[in-house]
């Protein structure tokens, strides 16, 4: 009888422990503004766990507490592909492109290009910005280029004339493709298409000209560090 | 040896029947798994806004054989870029006769596709200079 006594008593000792401790941590969390979710669909690999926590905790709002265990955060969430797309390129990179989220903002990547061999911008690595806009994939990324390039096809401010980035997006296509279209183009300068009307000129007028500038441009602004 | 059945729990598995009659299964190719090529998430699973999957986000079967959630296909359709193509092959989209899952979802993807353009047969080039400067 005392022992049958004695487990219900440290039975309902451990309830009450556990109620308590719980109660206390969603209340720490709550101060912490650490998000608390307890079933998530949206799976997150190790790799960017700690950056999107950083993106939750900035971005995220508590709305008012109701009491210590409900607390509702609003998370501006970043669709699952985009998460799918930047894991893929960290961890199957394209050769000779970089693409890397910006801590403060996951939409917007810091991207390199190598020139393409055999083109007037081998041995060059160009910088340039890609920013998912809040309807990607319905809408294409930006792109733009950093680094001052001498192309027919790319202007002085660093805007690129590209089908795939105007009327022939399509959702099917992601952050690699376009920038394989984008080191295809400097592959294959079009300046019958031109954006840098100047640059097009030259180009069809003296080629050879042109292309020794592009190098020059390419060895003075893109050289590889 | 005498076995006895104390319990017994059913598990069911369901997938989206996307095989017309006429059509048997096809292999999957490459090893790469079934994703909506919109947002790349399975095709029994749900469009970006949706939580359940299911009946609540029911897939489409394209005539090009290429299929989406259709929600996921009807935000394509409904942007001016679309021009009524199918993102995978470019090809006219609608909706393949005699599936199943495709009857509830053709006159909404019908209206939807009387206001989407046709492509055009003028310059693309020059079109694409225009919003050139027209987005800038």
């Amino acid at each position: 009888m005392f022992l049958l006594y004695n487990v219900v008593l440290s039975f309902s000792l451990w309830i009450i422990s556990h109620v308590i401790f719980s109660v206390i941590f969603s209340v720490i969390c709550n101060h912490l503004k650490l998000p608390i979710t307890h079933s998530s669909d949206v799976v997150v690999s190790s790799t960017f766990l700690d950056k999107i926590r950083i993106f939750d905790t900035t971005r995220g709002s508590s709305k008012g507490w109701i009491g210590p265990v409900s607390i509702e955060i609003t998370m501006a969430s970043l669709p699952k592909r985009i998460i799918k797309e930047t894991e893929r390129l960290v961890s199957d990179p394209v050769p000779g492109i970089t693409a890397t989220p910006h801590d403060d903002n996951l939409r917007y990547f810091e991207v390199t290009i190598e020139g393409p061999e055999q083109s007037p911008y081998e041995n060059g690595v160009f910088a340039l910005e890609l920013f998912l806009p809040d309807d990607y994939p319905m809408e294409a990324p930006k792109v733009r280029f950093l680094t001052k390039i001498y192309h027919p096809n790319i202007d002085r401010l660093g805007r690129i004339c590209l089908d795939v980035l105007k009327t022939n997006w399509s959702p099917a296509l992601q952050i690699r493709t376009v920038l394989l279209s984008v080191q295809a183009l400097l592959a294959s300068p079009n300046p019958n298409d031109p954006l840098a009307n100047d640059v097009a000129e030259d180009w069809l007028q003296h080629e050879d000209a042109a292309i020794a500038k592009a190098r020059e441009w390419t060895k003075l602004y893109a050289p590889r560090s | 040896m005498l076995l006895e059945f104390t319990k017994v729990y059913p598990v069911f598995s369901w997938s989206w029947d996307i095989c017309g009659d006429d059509n048997p299964p096809k292999e999957n190719e490459g090893g790469e798994e079934d994703v909506c090529g919109i947002c790349r998430v399975s095709y029994n699973g749900t469009c970006p806004s949706c939580k359940f999957p299911g009946d609540d986000c029911p897939l489409v079967v394209g005539d090009c054989n290429h299929n989406f959630h259709v929600h996921c296909i009807q935000q394509w359709l409904d942007t001016s870029t679309a021009k009524g193509l199918c993102p995978m092959c470019r090809q006219p989209f609608s909706l393949k006769r005699g599936v199943a899952i495709n009857e509830c979802q053709m006159d909404r993807l019908a209206k939807l596709l009387i206001h989407a353009q046709p492509p055009g047969l003028s310059d693309d080039q020059d079109l694409m200079m225009e919003q050139e400067f027209v987005v800038r």
